[in-house]
């Protein structure tokens, strides 16, 4: 057993309005330079939908992440180390700028500097690539709020979900008189988007600090690493040679070309503030205070048994078994052995994130069928109950809400319904609970206890600021060495001090 | 032998090859986060799909005749009983065959980068010393390209005037009257490849040394690369073993419950 400490997000999608601020902060904070302005090392989709960059998920396009071999092996999806060398001239794979989108900016001078004119000047698009006008086809969220439902259509998940199929279809029936065509709901149906079953969440993403990460193996000049104290994964960009392998290794696409410096880019986790004991940017400008930040700590001697899961559907399980339990003392005890500070082992006793994953069960991984290993989890979100339903009293099951828990199972568990059921279930139960309390109905038939219950609401419905981050600090350099080992750790150099040197 | 084949023949090699060597030892340790190929991949696809894989493996090609012209000296083939003439018909073959995919893969680049068919996104991403370095490049090769087909007779044989001329200046015995006599597309091509070898470190060629480490150190290495970032910081703050200037003091452990609203103030 060898334990090490990772910083860990969780994302309680019940709460996200879709709001973008996350991904504003973040941009402001880390992507406003040249070469970087297409970057979005957090982003917000809209699902259904195609995602940024455009099919993300479509891996077999891609052929990102990591593949079991039938010896039980695993390899990276490209192919073996001479095989992904040997497309270095030319990469099928390689995503091209219109994959993410053209990036441009406004003619906002026109708008102080136009003359007298009979029109009001217009502030027209123009190009960062080339400087030129150009008509915007595409943006980072063009399909927002499901604009355009034939963007949605192609959401790779869909193509094996259905939709819900309710808990009782007598049920159905009484409410709908006349749809006897839902009937057919559960039975291999697809999910057809029409007016009256559409359903929509968002989806924030950033870097996830894959345990088993893809496009750490994929970078021929080492350039990529894990950090040992605290998991996140940065870029030297000293050591990087713009090979660009890791681009499409990354089977989230978190991984960013840097057209203008030649070399990758990607979130860094904000390092530097949860060096001084601060959360992410995104989670802690996060509206909806939807973000949960906090130590795990985990074994590193089972991560390859766990990425190795012959059954897809079983990964994130195997995940919770990497996860291990900061109450043990043989753990607490590798810990310490292995280097891991005690204030950090005392944050990952009291983790936020530890508790919603593991002590409580309410958390999964965005696509663990990719096998990195994900260490940004996911609260799947509770929906409306479909308007056919609504005559039926009291709150729905997870069967009966608008969002198909096949869809969701499609994105946090590989297809399979029965977690995303319990959790959504859960979720419910922490309702009924709370109105069983304000309104002395009866308490619901559940196998957590009403502490529980409270616990579960004050952290997932209160979230207070202290509750939600549990950052501990970490040894901080001066300033001036913090800003000399910055572009080891993944901060691009801006174009000018590019320019300084060499050019070419 | 006048001053100027002197100067070409004897001096200038030294000149290119210290420029090489010195440039690119400086670049790779104070300008490492400038060592890129630039692929422009990600602008553009289409084109180069077919340019850029020709242009390389033909390089490559190219480059191992080179060197093989260069390692093996004619009194080793004429040892073992290859003729003169089999070794031309040889290394013009191929040679030719290598020269002429270069010719078309470079052709396929500038038109890529400068032709009629470039988009602009490429064409608003070339910088001075890419075009500079497109000059340099395509003089090159085609005095390379002219000086093989020129010579398709093998009436001047390069392996006793050349080939003993680099050597001699690599063992530092330069001997300028073995290329004067030689034609002019070859002299070309010499006064080119120096040039070419003295801008190599200031441009994107530079991405070819990665080339030759950095796949036999990857084939090596475990999948999941750690790395503790901590380690001179850490090791700098410990109390007693003599705090660097700048650094600040902090001990290695934490005070129990530190997080975030209870940390110490403000960070040094």
């Amino acid at each position: 057993m060898r334990i090490r400490a990772q910083i860990s997000m969780v994302m309680n999608l019940d709460k996200c309005l879709g709001c973008h601020t996350c991904s504003i902060t973040c941009k402001n904070a880390w992507t406003n330079r040249k070469g970087t302005e297409y970057m979005y090392f957090n982003n917000v989709e809209t699902r259904p939908g195609v995602g940024y960059p455009r099919d993300w998920e479509n891996q077999d396009r891609w052929l990102g992440g990591w593949e079991l071999r039938d010896s039980g092996k695993l390899r990276l999806r490209g192919g073996n180390k001479a095989t992904r060398l040997l497309k270095l001239f030319y990469n099928p794979e390689q995503p091209e700028v219109d994959d993410y989108f053209e990036p441009w900016t406004y003619d906002y001078e026109t708008l102080t500097t136009s003359g007298r004119t009979r029109h009001q000047p217009v502030a027209r698009p123009r190009s960062l690539l080339t400087g030129d006008r150009m008509e915007i086809e595409w943006g980072p969220n063009w399909d927002d709020d499901l604009a355009g439902t034939q963007i949605a259509r192609q959401d790779p998940n869909l193509a094996h979900a259905t939709p819900n199929a309710p808990a009782s279809l007598e049920d159905v029936r009484a409410a709908v008189d006349g749809m006897a065509a839902y009937a057919h709901a559960g039975t291999g149906e697809r999910i057809r988007m029409d007016m009256q079953d559409l359903f929509m969440k968002y989806l924030p993403r950033t870097c996830n600090h894959c345990l088993n990460p893809a496009c750490v193996a994929a970078c021929p000049s080492g350039a990529i690493y894990k950090r040992e104290e605290d998991g996140v994964v940065l870029i030297s960009q000293d050591a990087c040679r713009g090979w660009r392998e890791c681009v499409p290794a990354c089977p989230y696409k978190k991984v960013f070309y840097n057209w203008e410096t030649g070399k990758s880019e990607k979130c860094t986790f904000c390092y530097p503030r949860l060096e001084s004991g601060q959360p992410t940017i995104c989670a802690d400008t996060c509206v909806g205070r939807l973000r949960y930040m906090g130590v795990l700590l985990y074994d590193v001697d089972k991560v390859e048994a766990a990425a190795s899961t012959r059954d897809p559907q079983g990964i994130w399980r195997a995940m919770l078994d990497v996860i291990a339990d900061p109450h043990d003392p043989a753990v607490v005890a590798a810990a310490k052995a292995g280097g891991v500070p005690d204030a950090w082992v005392a944050a990952a006793q009291d983790s936020p994130v530890y508790r919603l994953i593991k002590e409580w069960g309410l958390a999964l991984p965005l696509h663990a069928e990719y096998r990195t290993l994900p260490m940004v989890w996911y609260v799947p979100p509770m929906s409306p109950v479909l308007s056919r339903l609504e005559a039926r009293p009291g709150l729905a099951d997870a069967d009966e809400m608008r969002i198909p828990v096949s869809y969701l199972a499609e994105l946090f568990s590989a297809g399979d319904p029965e977690p995303i059921r319990a959790i959504i279930n859960r979720l419910v139960a922490v309702r009924l609970h709370m109105r069983a309390r304000e309104v002395g109905d009866p308490e619901p038939a559940c196998d957590l206890s009403p502490e529980t219950l409270d616990a579960m609401y004050r952290l997932l419905a209160i979230a207070r600021r202290e509750d939600r981050f549990r950052v501990p600090t970490s040894p901080v350099a001066s300033r001036d060495e913090a800003l000399d080992a910055q572009r080891t750790r993944g901060f691009g150099a801006s174009a000018t001090s590019l320019k300084g040197g060499f050019s070419a | 032998m006048t001053p100027v084949d002197i100067f070409l023949w004897a001096v200038c090699p030294y000149i290119s090859f210290t420029i090489l060597i010195v440039g690119t030892v400086i670049r790779r340790v104070f300008f490492a986060r400038t060592w890129t190929s630039k692929s422009s991949e990600f602008l553009e696809k289409r084109q180069e799909r077919v340019a850029t894989p020709l242009f390389h493996a033909a390089l490559l090609f190219v480059f191992f005749g080179h060197l093989g012209g260069f390692l093996i000296p004619k009194t080793l083939t004429d040892a073992v009983g290859f003729t003169e003439e089999m070794y031309h018909v040889v290394a013009f073959s191929m040679g030719g065959l290598a020269g002429t995919a270069l010719v078309l893969g470079l052709a396929l680049l500038i038109r890529r980068r400068f032709g009629h068919a470039s988009p602009r996104r490429i064409r608003a991403n070339t910088s001075a010393m890419d075009k500079v370095l497109y000059v340099v490049l395509t003089a090159t090769i085609l005095s390379g390209f002219i000086a093989t087909f020129s010579n398709a007779s093998g009436a001047y044989v390069y392996r006793e005037g050349i080939m003993p001329w680099i050597r001699g200046v690599v063992a530092l015995h330069p001997d300028p009257t073995l290329v004067m006599g030689a034609p002019i597309p070859f002299k070309v091509h010499m006064c080119c490849w120096m040039v070419f070898f003295a801008l190599l470190p200031f441009t994107r060629i530079v991405h070819m040394f990665s080339g030759v480490t950095a796949p036999f150190k990857y084939l090596r290495r475990p999948a999941v690369v750690y790395r503790r970032d901590e380690g001179v910081v850490a090791a700098a703050a410990v109390p007693g073993v003599g705090v660097q200037a700048g650094v600040a003091e902090r001990p290695r452990e934490f005070p129990r419950g530190a997080s975030y609203g209870e940390h110490e103030g403000a960070r040094s």
